[in-house]
Parts: C-alpha cells; structure tokens; sequence
C-alpha cells in the first residue's frame, strides 16, 4: 500500500510540474509568424457545416469556420493547419499547447473563461428544436418533460435542457448520431444549435423543425489564457472582417446569414464571466460524487449483463467449435476469429448504429450489453477449449468405459474440471471486459467514464475527477484480481491431476 | 462370451493386427502377455472399442461390432455402449475422476447411466469399498490416495457397473514396487471367488502363472502362443515365447 502511494504522489508531481512549464510565457504569437502557420483544432467527425471533409474529396477541408480560418490566416499573414480534435475535449487540448486556438462551434459561456480566453464572437447562434415529422405532441421546451432528447455534451443546449428539468437528456459526442436516433425512434426530439440542425435536419424529409429559435449565444475562438496579444491579433482580423462584410459572405454562401449576425458589430466584451466561474472551481469536489457512483453502478450491471452472455454464449461456441457437425463446427470458428479479429469499438458501432440499416433498432442498453457479451464470448470460448484439452484423454475414456454417452461424459465429467481450469481466465476476462464497458459510451450510454467526461466537459475539472474516476474503477477491480488470485493458488495442479502418483 | 474373428487394425502406415482371432469362455481368467507394442493393450481397448480397427469383427456376449465405418453409424455406436456396460474396464493410469470424491466416483455411473436409486448405489458402493479394505477413504479425494489405492477405487468403480466381463490393462505399470501386490490381490479375489470373466494385460509373470487359467502371447500383433500357464512358463512350443519370456525374467 505505502509502495501505491508512493507511485500516485509521484505521478500527480509529475503531472502538475509538467504542466508547469512550455505556455506560461507569452511568445506563441510570435512563434506563429516565426514558423509561418497558425494550428486550429476543430472536430471534422460529423462537423458539417462548420468544418468537415468535402463528400466529393475526403482529402479536402471545407465548411464555414474554414472559410473564416483561412480570411483570418490571410489577414495574419500566415498558413492555417488544421488539427483533428475530439470536439468535447477541444479546450483541454488547447490547454496542453496540442494548437494555437480551438474553434468549433464552441459557445461563449462563463465556465470556458475561466479556463480560456475567446476572441470576440464570430457568430450568433440559436438552439433549434428538432422532432420527427408526424409528432403533434411536442411543440416547444416545455413538451419535452419525460421525453428523450439527443444533444451534444457539453454544449449549451445540454445546460438549457438540464434547466428544464425532468427530460431525459442523452448525450452524444458527435452531431450525425442524434438526428439519425431521432429518426428511428430511439429519440423524441433533438436540440441543437442551429447551424447544426440546418445542415443535417432540415434536409431530412423525416424530420422537422418546431418551436421558435431559442437562446442566443455566441461562438467564439478560444485562446490560451496567457496568449493575450495572439487574441488582440485574432480580434483585430475579426473586426475588419466584420466591418468589411466579407464574414457576412461566407454566411451567405452557407445558408447562415440571418439578421441576428448585425449585432456581431455592436458586441462589448464583458469579463463578468470571472466570478461564476470562480465559484464552479471551487464547487467541492463531493458534490459530484453521487453521480460518479450512480455511474459506477450502472457500470457494474453493465459489465455483469454482458458477462452472463459471455459466460453462456462462450460454452456453445465452444462445444460447437470442439464436438459440433461440420457448418456448425465452421460457424463458431469464423464467429470466434471475426469477433477476436476486429475492435470491440467498431463491433459496437455496426451493432447501434449498422443494425438498424435491416430493420433491428436496439436501445442503447441492449446494444451495449449484446455489443460487449457477444464480442467476450469468442474469449471465453478460446478458454473453455483450453479447459478442455488440459484434461487427460483418460478421462473420457474413462466416462465412456463406465457406459456413458459421449454427451453426458462432456456435461458430468469433462465440462466441471474444464470449468476450473478456464476459472482464473475469466476472471481475469472480467476485470478485462469491466474496463472496456468505458467503450461503450459512444453508442449514448451514461456509464461512468461517460459520466466523467460529461461532468469535466462542464467543469474543466479533467484532472481531479478523472483520478476520482480512476480511482473508482480500481476500487471496483482490485477486488476481481484477488479473487482471480485466490482462484489460481487453489487450483494447483495437484488437484488436477486424477492419476497423480503421490 | 467374448470372439474377435479376424481382426485387421492398422495405425496409419504401422500395421498392428493383421486377421487376429481369439475365444474367451464364460468365466474364464484370461491373461495377454508379450514386449511393449505387442498389441495387448490395443487388443483390450478394441473390445470395448475405444480404439477402431479396419475390418472384422468382435462379438461380445450377442453385440457384434464390426470394422468397416466405424464411428459413422448411430447403431455402431449405440452397439458399443451395450458392450461397454456389460464390460467393466481398469486402466494403467487409473483415470479416477478428481473432482469426485471417492464415493462419487463409484455411484456416478451407477446413478446416471443404470439409473440407479440414491440409497442402493451407496448401499452397494459401501460394501465394494469394504471388500477392497477402503471404506475409511470413502469422502477422500483421488489425490489424497496412494496409487494403490486409486487402482483399487478404480476397479470398484468398474465393478459398481455389474459387468459381466472386466478387462485389465496393465493394472500395476504406473504403480511403485511395494503398492503393485495390494491391488493384484484385489484382482486375484475377483477372478477366484467372483468367477468374472476376466482378461488381463499384465508384466507380472507370477502373477499370470497363478491368475490365469489360459494365456495368450502376443508378439508384434500376433498371438504366438495360446495355452495352459504351467506349459507356457515351463516349457513354451515356440522360440519367440522362450526369447520373450528368457529375456523378460532376466530383467528383474
């Protein structure tokens, strides 16, 4: 334990001192034009239209924050390149020095100043709310209590939802998922900014726009703290675009252009933000504790569910792979390489977002649980099998010379020493298998890393709640392994060996 | 009781058995001695067919199994289990099974194969286990048991079945010197007061000269001598059962 502990202190000293250095000293802008180009992080996964691969040439970045980037770069005198990024971990990333600015879309809010500084704005958004054609019931905000609504985490939309109070909120990290859940059924309603639902919804003849545009808000680019004469830079490239009308052009051009964006020249920064912000730093740690452990627990049905399915799923792969007629004998053989052979990730995907192309439309909890016990089957099968050929030929024969069937020999002699033996492998399958459950937060499943992330995004407290999380995770597995231990130590191969001479 | 007629086996290339035939009589102890890879040991097993031969045929009491498509066919297969519940078998290697107790090793089958009531196979289990002197180790375990032991639970087990006929095959080669006389003598009991028909596949020449009321020797999968022990031991019809047994006797 003191060991433990000694390794935890020394990595969070790392951690903190290395973060220490590199940023703190106020050159970037001069870096900038020393290396000629300017590092933008953006989301290109489902991005449209603020910035995504061309359809007619997946080599090409187009949208219209890259029409913006590349009139700022003009103005600046530099190159733009463009750095791929999670959109809901945009700003720790900017943090840590992966680019210059962040810009996706990201909204103006008290809790992001305190962590960076935003340009002054670029665009004036809305929150527009989205629901299948034939629904009557939903008509605005209110009707949403008790309904599912897809939106993005972290996004402004999500805090305008949790206000309401009452309506199921899932959450997404992408902005294709929820309108293609909404048209399925899997949602009621979708709200999101309104760039966002005039390129993927209003095309849609499934679905329609209700309710009158909500909310204004800001989206801004976001700068390092310390990079203040970068954002004076950035500001100035902005306002001349402003006032010239060229920005108002690339709205044009994109279908985005309403009379709201005038008041993008009336702007005045206020810095009010700071004290708000002050006081979500200093929220107690604690308080976001319950929802930790009601994430943690939905983590451990998870992981139990899927295990079931494993466990039993697993045996007849294995029988059928070791003693079935021949297709059935071919079957599990390419089902176990197929699922062994390809990522779990991309099982899960083809199971929630693929099936329902033929017609099978799964809730989130059911394609997590089939995604995960059907992927560890072709584990545990691999390991009944193992069981199987450690014990000695002998005692099928055995079986079978007291006048037992092939079957039963396998059921009441073969199969509860098999069992033993492949005992530690799935315990350790388990701890395994309880891990990878984090995956399982990209089909809209709240677990807990889901949870965590959720909860950072808002907060930008990555660090502390991610040790926490972390810290929770271990608590759950570190019981496992000493099971699986304790497991291992009792079954030595004395007890194995029937015929062992002693 | 048991007639193989004209066994042919052949393991890929090696050909082993090549129009082998044999009679046992009801009752009779038969005993198979010859060098290692004679064929004994295959000749047992193919009687209660866990190993497969090529052609011909073994009959045991009225179930004829024959040699062509072996495996293939339901009926072949349900044929070999009739003979295997009227033909008891013990192995060189034991075979016990480890996750069962002593006790459980002996009604498992009884129970689950002859459907057997709970309390008649304990009744019968305890009194097998009395007559080989092990009703104290009846909650053990096999590897809390010497190998003596587990030979002899292992032939209890095999005689919890009622068979008819039990085969041996090599019943004290893995045991240690000083364990190899307890569980000949259990064997011994069985053929002299039981009547069982019995064949051995032994290395035990005493004990084959006392035991057997005919012997076989076999040599590279041909029987090359049949007959009465005290002929065979003291004066053999043929040079490859002098050579044997002259070159066997000096090893020990």
């Amino acid at each position: 334990m003191r060991k433990l502990s000694l390794i935890i202190f020394t990595l969070i000293f790392l951690i903190i001192v290395g973060s220490e250095h590199s940023y703190s000293d106020n050159h970037t802008l001069k870096k900038i034009k020393e290396r000629g180009y300017l590092l933008w992080g953006t989301d290109l996964e489902g991005g449209a239209p603020y910035a995504f691969p061309d359809p007619e040439n997946q080599n090409n970045i187009i949208g219209f924050e890259i029409d913006l980037a590349e009139a700022i770069g003009r103005k600046l005198g530099v190159k733009i390149k463009y750095v791929q990024n999670a959109w809901d971990s945009l700003i720790p990333s900017l943090e840590r020095g992966d680019f210059d600015v962040a810009v996706n879309g990201i909204e103006i809010t008290d809790e992001r100043k305190k962590r960076v500084l935003f340009s002054i704005p670029y665009y004036i958004y809305s929150e527009q709310l989205v629901v299948r054609h034939d629904n009557e019931n939903i008509k605005n905000l209110e009707d949403l209590k008790n309904k599912k609504v897809g939106t993005l985490q972290g996004a402004v939309a999500q805090e305008i939802l949790e206000k309401i109070g009452g309506v199921k909120i899932k959450h997404y990290s992408g902005v294709v998922e929820p309108y293609e859940d909404l048209v399925l059924g899997r949602l009621d309603a979708v709200f999101l900014d309104y760039p966002i639902a005039a390129y993927y919804a209003k095309p849609n003849p499934k679905l329609k726009f209700v309710g009158p545009l909500i909310a204004e808000g800001y989206y801004g680019i976001a700068i390092r703290k310390e990079d203040k004469e970068l954002k004076k830079e950035i500001d100035r490239a902005l306002k001349h675009l402003i006032d010239t009308g060229e920005l108002k052009k690339i709205y044009e051009k994109w279908g985005l252009w309403n009379e709201k964006q005038e008041k993008l020249k009336e702007y005045k920064e206020t810095i009010e933000g700071e004290q708000i912000v002050e006081t979500v730093r200093y929220t107690p740690i604690y308080s976001f504790l319950p929802a930790l452990i009601k994430g943690a627990l939905i983590t451990i049905g998870l992981s139990i569910a899927s295990m079931a399915i494993a466990i039993f799923v697993g045996l007849f792969l294995c029988l059928g792979k070791l003693y079935g007629v021949r297709p059935i004998r071919a079957f599990c053989n390419i089902y176990i390489e197929f699922f062994r052979g390809t990522p779990l990730l991309i099982q899960l995907y083809i199971i929630y977002y693929g099936l329902p192309n033929i017609g099978i439309t799964l809730n989130p909890l059911t394609a997590a649980i089939i995604g995960l016990g059907l992927n560890y089957a072709s584990y545990e099968a691999e390991l009944y099998r193992a069981g199987i050929m450690a014990i000695p030929k002998g005692q099928m024969e055995a079986a079978l010379s007291l006048g037992m069937t092939k079957k039963m020999a396998l059921r009441r002699i073969i199969l509860p020493q098999a069992i033993k033996i492949a005992l530690p492998g799935v315990t350790n399958d388990f701890i395994a298998l309880f891990k990878d459950t984090s995956l399982v937060s990209v089909i809209a499943m709240v677990e807990l890393t889901k949870t965590y992330t959720i909860i950072a995004a808002n907060t930008l407290r990555y660090f502390e709640l991610g040790l926490i999380v972390a810290f929770l995770y271990f608590g759950m597995s570190y019981p496992l392994s000493l099971i699986a231990k304790k497991l291992e130590e009792k079954i030595s191969p004395i007890n194995l060996k029937g015929g062992a001479h002693v | 009781m048991i007639r193989i007629k004209n066994l042919y086996k052949s393991f890929n290339e090696h050909k082993l058995f090549s129009g082998l035939s044999l009679e046992i009589k009801k009752g009779e102890a038969v005993v198979f001695i010859g060098p290692s890879g004679s064929g004994k040991s295959t000749l047992l097993r193919c009687i209660n067919g866990l190993e497969t031969f090529q052609e011909g045929e073994i009959t045991v009491k009225d179930i004829t199994i024959h040699g062509t498509n072996r495996g293939l066919k339901k009926i072949e297969e349900e044929a070999i289990r009739r003979i295997r519940l009227s033909v008891g078998m013990v192995f060189q290697q034991f075979n016990l099974f480890p996750h069962m107790t002593v006790l459980q090793n002996i009604v498992e089958a009884p129970i689950h194969v002859l459907k057997m009531s709970k309390d008649e196979a304990y009744d019968m289990a305890i009194s097998l286990l009395k007559r080989i002197n092990m009703e104290h180790k009846i909650n053990s375990y096999p590897h809390e048991l010497s190998g003596g032991q587990q030979q002899r639970v292992a032939i209890a087990r095999a005689l919890a079945m009622k068979p008819e006929a039990m085969l041996f095959d090599e019943p004290t080669s893995a045991l240690d010197p000083e364990m190899v006389g307890e569980v000949l003598s259990v064997i011994k009991d069985l053929v002299n007061q039981g009547g069982m028909t019995t064949i051995i596949a032994t290395h035990e020449m005493d004990f084959a000269k006392d035991v057997a009321d005919k012997i076989f020797v076999l040599d590279n999968g041909e029987i090359i001598e049949e007959g009465d022990p005290e002929k065979i031991f003291s004066n053999p019809n043929t040079e490859r059962t002098r050579n044997f047994l002259s070159r066997f006797l000096k090893k020990f």
